[in-house]
This record gives structure tokens, C-alpha cells and sequence, in this order.
């Protein structure tokens, strides 16, 4: 199996603050992979730097091969990173139909269209005149994932794909990543519910205050190491 | 009659104001910047066709000068306005006041304060007679439907074309935009590039109808500023009617007493800044 995306000891900064230490993972061709952690632990930061929102202060983002240190934020959704981010950002003042189709500005062809998404998430497809101002929290990331698969992604990152959500559309939300994954894209997720996480992907890192303390098969990681890993006990 | 009369010309000036507005709130719209060479960038556009119209036709010249306008509100935005935009709000303000500042003095410079005109032939003074006591200039009929037809324009380049959309997203969170795909520093520049190509169709338009010089930038940023503010920051129709607004209100205060004018078009202003602040036709909406 062919890794989509490595990191080799990434470190980034905000200001003078080291956010991340070190981190290096491997993500294979086709995979989920999630990220678990308390707040402030790093995982936005982390996905931050791979969209390429946010520059590493030292070590290599490798996408599909490519080194991508110099390559841009929005030049990598060309390259085929998308990330559905923190707070969704949905534009306000345009329709979800809108949303959705502006998401295909990096004309990337594959699977994904208007019609593809609308069948993965009826509710969208209910709601595809209203403004995005007046969407609730479980449509708006439906919106959110939707028009980051228009740009039909080889790596979807997604920054709390179930924060704030009704225990009915997390499940929603969930059932749909695996359709996701069926037409060939690879996630990486970032979560804070951590047995959801679990049960959604193939591999897993915990990060405790901006470093990997944990990584494994999902399936083979015991709860009590995560618990370990997730609080710092056993940790100097 | 003359009432009437008073309406319908203030009706076609406004027109005008639109036209020299709309790029104005384009710019606004999409980035938050108020182009304080907005004016003075379509005084210019009027002097390139001066030239360019000497050693051809002015059809031909209008046609050369519009591009440029345009390629020159992208390199400028490129090169200076998005680096002063990450500086703050201020910097931006600054820069378009350079602008403002240099254009006038190199116009002064180069052509002298002396009044001119782009010469249009019979166009500038044929007109339509509707009634016995009510005829309308053919030129000031074109530019209010140049001003209609680019309201259109760009209200369906906005709504319905992908890199409309995109400038829409932009407006609403750069950040956002950048996660799919979208260089900003692009769209800002295409918007400014549309804002000046507005711009210098409304200083062509302008320089046809009526005499101008150097100076007169400032006033007509004024005027624009005036209808954006009074249609309703952000929204293009909101421009349009503001500039028919602004064009009425000057019409009826001359027809009460010449020099009246423009005074009452800043009373309109005023009027509605205190009553209606937000303007006539504003889109509220959340941030």
C-alpha cells in the first residue's frame, strides 16, 4: 500500500507558543485515519498545516509524493487536499446551492458532483435555496462536507465532524463517510468523541499537548492505553 | 410639466452616478475598501480617451481605454492594495488616497487645468422629444441604460457564474474561500479591474456629456459615495436607485432654484443617513 500523506517531524508555532512537537504519521491510499485528543492538544493546528492554512516551522507535509512546503493553501485543493473546517464556515450570504457549487471552483474532476451530493445528504438537497445564514448545525456541515467533496478530494480532512451535532445526524454524518471512502478518497478526521472516531477508522493518534503519544490500528488500540494517552497519565 | 421635466432629468444624471457608483461598491462589496481614487480614476479614463481618440476615432478609443482601466485596477490591487489589506483597515485608505493625490496632480501636470470635452458630434446635443415641453438628450438616455445594462451585467456575473460566486464567497470569509481553492489576491484584483472598467466607462460617459478637468475627481467620488451610501452598502441594485435618488434630488433643488442643486442632493443624503442608515435597499445579513 502506497502512503497518500506523510508528515516527518512536523513543528509549528503560533507566535512564540509550540503547538505541535515532532509529529510524524503516515496515512495509506484509501484509509481513515483519526485524531484524538483534548481541546488544545494540537489537532486543528495539525490539519491547519496539512490544508496548508498554517506553515510548519520545521519538517515535511508529503502528499501523494509531493513535498508540499511550498506549495499554498488554495493550490492544494487543486493538488487534492480539502479540508471541511472548524465552525464549518459556511458562507452566510450564499444559497446552499451556491455553497455547494462554489465548492467545485478548483475544477477537479471525479466521482462528486451536484447530483452526487444532493442522493449522499437529502437534506441538503431539501434545504438547496435557503441562504446558508439560516442553516442549522447539523446542515451546515452536511454543506460543509458537501462542497468539500465537489472539489472531489484524494485526502478529506475534517476538523470535528460530530462537535455540536444531535446524536442523529452524528450517525448521519458517519454512515456517509464510508460512501465517502468507497469512491477512493482517503480521510483524516479529527475528533474529540473519542469511540466514534474509533469505530470510523482503520488507524488512530492520540495527541496529548502538541505531540503523537499514541498511534495503532484502530481495532487494536486498548481502551485503556487511549485513556492514558488521551489524559497524559503515565506521561512525565 | 417642468416638475415632470425636473424628474426625468434627475432621473437620467442619476444614471450617471450610478455608473460611476457601482464600481465603487463592487470594490466596497468584495474587499471593505472605499476607493478614494475612484473619482480621479475615472477623470483619467476621460483624458486616455482624449488621446487616444486624437490620433483614431472615439469609438475606437473607448474601446482601447476600457481594457486598460481594467488591467490597471488588477496590477494595482496585485501590487499594492493586497499587501497594505493584510496591513489593516487604515492602509488601504491611505494607498487610494495616494492615488487620488497623484492622479490629479499628474492630470494638472500633463494636461493643465484647463476645462475639456470628448467632442461626440450630434450625439452631445440631439435629443428625443416625448412631449411639447419634455424632450430627453440621446446621450444622457445612453448612459442611464449603460448604467442599467452593468447593474444587470454584474448582478448576473455575481449570481450566476462560478467566479461570481467565488468573489461572493470571498466577500464573505476569505479564509473559507482559500480552503476551496480560491486565491484571493486574484479575486481581489479581478474585483478591482471591474471596478475600474465601471469606473472609466462612467468618466467617458461624463467627459461626453459635460466639460471636466483635473480637479474634478474629488466631486464625483463624493457623488458616488453619496448614491452607494444612500441604495445601501454591498448591494449593486441599492447603488442604482441610489444614484437616481441622488440624480432626482439635485434635479428637483435646481428646478426650485439653480444654485440649489447639489446642496439638495447632500440634504437627500443627510435626510436618509438619519433616517434610514443602513439605506434604501441594504441586505441585512448576519457576519
Amino acid at each position: 500500500m502506497m502512503a497518500i500523506l506523510e508528515l516527518e517531524n512536523v513543528e509549528a508555532h503560533y507566535g512564540d507558543l509550540q503547538a505541535l512537537f515532532g509529529i510524524s504519521l503516515s496515512l495509506q491510499k484509501g484509509s481513515v485515519h483519526s485524531v484524538i485528543g483534548a481541546n488544545g492538544a494540537g489537532k486543528s493546528t495539525l490539519l491547519k498545516v496539512i490544508a496548508g492554512s498554517m506553515q510548519p516551522t520545521a519538517g515535511r507535509v508529503i502528499f501523494n509524493g509531493q513535498d508540499l512546503n511550498k506549495v499554498s493553501g488554495f493550490q492544494r485543493v487543486k493538488s487534492g487536499i480539502s479540508l471541511v473546517p472548524e465552525g464549518r464556515r459556511i458562507f452566510p450570504s450564499l444559497t446552499v446551492e451556491e455553497n455547494v457549487k462554489v465548492g467545485a471552483y478548483a475544477k477537479r474532476v471525479g466521482y462528486w458532483n451536484t447530483d452526487t451530493v444532493r442522493t449522499l445528504y437529502p437534506l441538503i438537497a431539501d434545504r438547496w435555496s435557503r441562504l446558508g445564514f439560516h442553516c442549522s448545525g447539523g446542515e451546515l456541515q452536511m454543506i460543509a462536507i458537501a462542497r468539500a467533496l465537489m472539489a472531489n478530494p484524494d485526502l478529506l480532512l475534517i476538523d470535528e465532524a460530530s462537535l455540536g451535532l444531535a446524536p442523529i445526524v452524528v450517525a448521519q454524518v458517519y454512515e456517509s463517510l464510508s460512501q465517502i471512502v468507497a469512491q477512493g478518497t482517503s480521510v483524516l478526521l479529527v475528533e474529540q468523541n473519542v469511540s466514534q472516531a474509533l469505530k470510523a477508522s482503520t488507524t488512530a493518534s492520540v495527541l496529548l499537548e502538541g505531540r503523537a503519544v499514541l498511534t495503532g490500528k484502530s481495532d487494536e488500540l486498548s481502551h485503556e492505553a487511549i485513556k492514558n494517552a488521551y489524559f497524559g497519565i503515565g506521561v512525565a | 410639466m417642468i416638475w415632470t421635466n425636473a424628474i426625468l432629468q434627475g432621473l437620467l444624471v442619476g444614471g450617471l452616478y450610478a455608473l460611476l457608483a457601482s464600481g465603487l461598491s463592487l470594490v466596497f462589496g468584495v474587499m471593505r475598501i472605499v476607493n478614494l481614487g475612484h473619482g480621479d480614476f475615472s477623470i483619467l479614463a476621460a483624458y486616455l480617451v482624449l488621446i487616444v481618440a486624437g490620433h483614431s476615432n472615439l469609438w475606437l478609443g473607448t474601446i482601447a481605454v476600457l481594457p486598460i482601466m481594467a488591467l490597471l485596477g488588477y496590477a494595482l490591487q496585485r501590487s499594492l492594495l493586497n499587501r497594505a489589506l493584510s496591513l489593516g483597515v487604515l492602509s488601504p485608505l491611505l494607498i487610494t488616497f495616494a492615488f487620488s493625490i497623484i492622479l490629479q496632480n499628474a492630470l494638472l501636470k500633463i494636461f493643465s487645468s484647463d476645462t475639456r470635452s470628448i467632442q461626440t458630434e450630434s450625439l452631445g446635443s440631439a435629443s428625443l422629444k416625448i412631449t411639447e415641453s419634455i424632450s430627453v438628450g440621446y446621450l444622457p438616455l445612453i448612459t442611464f441604460f449603460v448604467g442599467v445594462i452593468l447593474t444587470l451585467t454584474l448582478h448576473v456575473f455575481l449570481t450566476r457564474t462560478q467566479l461570481g460566486r467565488a468573489m461572493r464567497a470571498t466577500s464573505d470569509d476569505p479564509t473559507a474561500a482559500e480552503l476551496i481553492g480560491i486565491n484571493n489576491r486574484h479575486i481581489y484584483g479581478l474585483a478591482t479591474g471591474i471596478g475600474l472598467f465601471a469606473a472609466g466607462i462612467a468618466g467617458i460617459l461624463f467627459g461626453m456629456r459635460t466639460q471636466f478637468s483635473p480637479s474634478l475627481g474629488p466631486v464625483a467620488l463624493i457623488f458616488a459615495f453619496e448614491a452607494v451610501i444612500i441604495g445601501g452598502l454591498g448591494s449593486l441594485w441599492g447603488t442604482l436607485v441610489g444614484g437616481i435618488v441622488l440624480g432626482i434630488g439635485q434635479s428637483i433643488g435646481a428646478q426650485i432654484n439653480p444654485a440649489f442643486g447639489v446642496l439638495a442632493g447632500h440634504l437627500v443624503f443627510i435626510t436618509i443617513l438619519l433616517f434610514k442608515p443602513q439605506g434604501l435597499l441594504s441586505k441585512q445579513r448576519g457576519t
